[in-house]
């Protein structure tokens, strides 16, 4: 393994310190790769090299069992939307809209074990590339349909978050989350899906403004010749309509490849020409210099790293072609440079609502317990986690987007009531804030800060673990104290906490 | 004389000059603090979903109405009737016929555009920018009026729910969204935590966004102690944000335009009735009709209502003809509410010939267009900031 080379900038604070962590750069590390420091992760951090560092941690994220398939998601796709010759128009109707809603709230549920994994699971880096991901082709339930199809997509994501870039997008394309959501499930020779190449090419691939019109039209023709359909041996009813929308006549989730729909012609996309299918035409572009550039620049965005020469740009794309976008090597060149642990980088990110909720669960060592109100709360943020704007067309927002509208930044100043259970101020129609109801369940360090009942210990007590940006007055903690009657003080530090900018960066 | 005979008159005025709106169309400035415009407000409404204008205003002298629709038109005997007597009211709208009759509510029917768009976005984009060209602007027409704005530092429009309001979308920072009022009270209440700021340039820019929100915040605070609560608003969504509105003109707000919506695509109902139209439009004209009652009532009660206007608009207006799933499919022209203590009161115009529909829909009579040409100068007392490539006549709605 390589070894992190000393940091060089004069003006970096880190200067002179070895590739040892110290507390200071562990904490970093931990913020921005485990969502949060806890003291178990700190203490395993301490005096190790960000290299080991980084090792350990994605070797948790490969070793821990991936989450199973929850009981409701069933192991067969049966399409309760299928149209017959002779469905009748108001049953049907009805049916989609059974379907729909069972979509939403199955989708949920799976936002609610998704959030849970994060939070409690043994392989946050896992979580955070799965995460990573998610923010730049997330799926909408509402364009994809199926909470089956969401499950697989979100299981992909975590299956191949720490493997390499090329890996992960030659699974997604053949995802039945993709192939419907951008509609090239059913996709034929005489009408290309372009608008799942615009949107492959934007957010999979290089970004808006890196292909030409030309590669655009000829990465649809590589898309078809693919549908979705019943697993082999499974019987359909013989009268599909073939009049309904492919919704109404998609049999089951299996991709199935069908040579006579298919455009086989030559195509050149970005310079490289062949007879492309779906498959090939990814392996290709995957490892195009562009695509490492777009990698490249969306990992710098999304660990907040200020890059200002665009060094890091440049080495990142380097790492990215010559070890074909393996992910391990792209996060080691990422924590290992300058720019990672310069001083413009830190606390300058704008934490993700779901980084914000993770990070403070796994900082306090709970559970969100309420899943659901942490969810509700996601939603209030920002895009559901699997509900990605736009019904998918577009990624998350990213930095200071987070707070459009700005009023959300009062939404997530709420934190605390979802964490512990208190009467929430979202919703419109919640005029009153009932607060001091939050649950009291154990949490033994508070407890004990609890017990200690010296107010400025507290405070100092809930800093040290939460970790929140410089700045902060303890004195306004402290006067914490005085509200919020029936709660313990260190949770009324807490949600005080939650409600100041400080606590928004990593 | 009553402000509804004004109407017939102010129709009759020559086409007042042009000059403020076009395809592009842009926008005015907001008042200046001392004109005689100051201290009004616009409560726009987003009827979602594509509301079906027959259904509000129904022509239930024209057979052809009954032809084209079998099983969703309306039985006779349970319509208001309003005057003019070719055209009555959905019978949930009691409460706005009432308002009707009293001078402070109108219609003006068969408003849109040449070669309306069908699609629910684009045609979202259309009604939000004013634009029917592309490519589209992120701003909104009344984004536009709230960043010309030179009547108070601030924020000058609010929109409340999850959804964006397009229409207030601005490039200043001169709107905002609220979904969560309790949240931005909760802000409000708390003394700033932040100690220096300036030490970390995000701190800095999130002190900046927090220190917007207490401002907006202190107005939602005083808006707490309005009359709302005395009067009787849905317990929906859409109620609390017609009751937020009338406690924050009541308590004095400097914001001068408002966005609420009825109606959702994620979730409950929406004016999109391809299916069952009747019960959800008995559901959705009963909210409509209680909400703007309530605000009315609670406006007049605080002597603010002649300062306010309040308009609606949607998608688009419905086909003529019913589909078979017991609802209609999307047209052309639909219908603008309107509502408030200076409005022209009545029907703004005949009732439509349904034999003259074009794919199934209902051509405009009046461009929407010319009615917001009319808000942004007759109501809201805007400077023009940009020369029209097209200008429309102004289609008044105010006395």
């Amino acid at each position: 393994m390589m070894q992190c080379p000393p940091h060089s900038d004069s003006a970096d604070p880190l200067r002179g310190e070895t590739t040892r962590l110290t507390r200071a750069t562990a904490r970093h590390l931990a913020r921005r790769l485990a969502f949060s420091s806890t003291p178990e992760l700190e203490a395993s951090l301490l005096g190790a090299s960000a290299q080991d560092a980084l090792a350990e941690l994605a070797r948790a994220g490969r070793t821990a069992a991936l989450p199973p398939r929850p009981a409701f998601i069933p192991e067969v796709w049966v399409n309760p939307a299928l149209r017959l010759v002779s469905s009748d128009a108001m049953a049907l109707i009805e049916s989609e809209r059974s379907a729909t809603e069972r979509c939403a709230v199955e989708t949920g549920q799976l936002e609610v074990l998704l959030i849970d994994e994060l939070c409690a699971g043994s392989a946050p880096l896992r979580g955070t590339m799965t995460l990573f991901f998610l923010s730049l082709f997330g799926k909408s339930h509402r364009a994809v349909g199926t909470s089956k199809a969401m499950w697989e997509y979100v299981y992909l994501l975590q299956r191949y978050a720490l493997t390499s870039i090329p890996s992960l997008l030659r699974a997604l394309v053949l995802a039945p989350a993709s192939l419907i959501q951008h509609g090239y499930d059913g996709g034929h020779r005489r009408l290309p899906p372009r608008l799942a190449a615009t949107r492959i090419l934007d957010h999979w691939l290089v970004g808006p403004g890196q292909y030409s019109e030309a590669d655009a039209e000829a990465l649809a023709r590589a898309l078809t010749g693919w549908s979705l359909e019943a697993p082999p041996g499974r019987s359909m009813p013989s009268d599909i309509d073939p009049r309904g929308a492919r919704k109404n006549q998609r049999t089951g989730l299996v991709p199935r490849f069908d040579p006579e729909r298919f455009d086989g012609r030559e195509k050149t996309i970005l310079g490289s020409t062949g007879d492309f299918d779906a498959l090939r035409a990814l392996d290709v572009l995957a490892l195009h210099p562009r695509c490492a550039a777009f990698y490249a620049e969306r990992l710098i965005g999304y660990f907040g790293v200020v890059d200002p020469n665009g060094r890091l740009l440049n080495d990142l794309t380097r790492v990215y072609l010559d070890r074909s976008g393996d992910v391990s090597a792209l996060l080691e060149t990422l924590v290992c440079s300058d720019e990672f642990g310069s001083t413009a980088s830190r606390w300058q990110l704008i934490k993700s609502p779901v980084h914000l909720a993770v990070g403070a669960c796994r900082a306090m060592d709970v559970a969100p317990r309420r899943g659901p109100n942490v969810r509700r709360w996601l939603k209030a943020c920002g895009p559901s986690l699997l509900d990605a704007p736009m019904r998918g067309a577009e990624p998350w927002p990213a930095g200071r987007d987070w707070l459009l509208p700005a009023a959300r930044l009062a939404a997530r100043y709420r934190l605390g009531e979802a964490l512990f259970g208190a009467p929430s101020a979202l919703g419109l129609r919640s005029r009153e804030v009932e607060a001091g109801r939050a649950d009291s369940a154990v949490v033994p360090w508070m407890d004990e800060l609890d017990a200690d009942g010296d107010a400025a210990r507290v405070v100092d007590g809930v800093l040290e673990r939460l970790d929140p940006a410089p700045g902060l007055r303890p004195t306004l903690l402290a006067a914490a104290a005085n509200g919020t009657p029936g709660l313990g003080l260190a949770r009324r530090v807490v949600l005080r906490l939650f409600s100041t900018p400080e606590f928004q960066l990593a | 004389m009553k402000r509804r005979d004004l109407l017939h008159r102010a129709l009759l005025l020559p086409a007042l000059p042009m000059g403020f709106l076009g395809t592009g169309c842009t926008s005015m400035g907001p008042a200046r603090p001392d004109g005689p415009t100051a201290g009004r407000r616009l409560l726009l409404v987003r009827l979602t979903g594509g509301n079906d204008g027959l259904s509000t205003l129904v022509p239930f002298r024209d057979d052809s109405y009954f032809r084209a629709r079998p099983t969703v038109a309306l039985e006779t005997s349970s319509l208001l009737p309003v005057e003019g007597g070719d055209a009555a009211l959905h019978p949930a709208l009691r409460q706005f016929r009432e308002l009707m009759d009293d001078g402070h509510a109108g219609l003006v029917p068969r408003v849109g555009y040449p070669r309306s768009s069908r699609s629910h976005l684009r045609a979202t984009e259309i009604w939000a920018t004013g634009m029917t060209t592309r490519p589209v602007p992120a701003v909104g027409w009344l984004g536009r009026y709230a960043d010309g704005s030179r009547t108070a530092d601030g924020i000058v429009g609010v929109s409340f729910g999850d959804d964006s309001a397009q229409a207030l979308e601005s490039s200043t920072d001169r709107t905002e969204r609220i979904a969560h009022p309790g949240a931005l009270l909760e802000l409000a209440r708390t003394p700033p935590s932040t100690g220096t700021p300036d030490a970390l340039p995000q701190l800095a820019f999130l002190g900046g966004v927090e220190a917007r929100l207490r401002s907006l915040g202190g107005d939602f605070e005083r808006a707490t102690a309005g009359s709302g609560s005395r009067h009787k608003y849905p317990d929906t969504a859409f109620g609390a944000s017609l009751r937020w509105t009338a406690d924050l003109i009541e308590t004095g707000s400097k914001c001068s335009i408002f966005h609420a919506s009825l109606g959702s695509f994620e979730g409950g109902m929406s004016f999109d009735t391809h299916l069952d139209q009747r019960r959800t439009h008995d559901a959705l004209y009963a909210e409509l009709d209680a909400a703007l009652a309530a605000f009315a009532r609670q406006l007049i009660a605080a002597r603010r209502w002649e300062d306010t206007l309040v308009m609606t608009y949607s998608d688009f207006g419905r086909q003529v003809a019913e589909n078979k799933t017991g609802g209609t499919d999307h047209g052309d022209a639909g219908l603008t509410f309107l509502a408030g203590g200076r409005v022209l009161a009545g029907v703004h115009g005949g009732p439509p010939d349904l034999t003259e529909t074009s794919a199934g829909g209902l051509a405009p009579t009046v461009d929407f267009r010319s009615i917001y040409g009319s808000v942004l100068r007759d109501w809201l007392g805007g400077a023009p900031t940009s020369r029209p490539d097209k200008p429309f006549p102004d289609h008044p709605v105010t006395v």
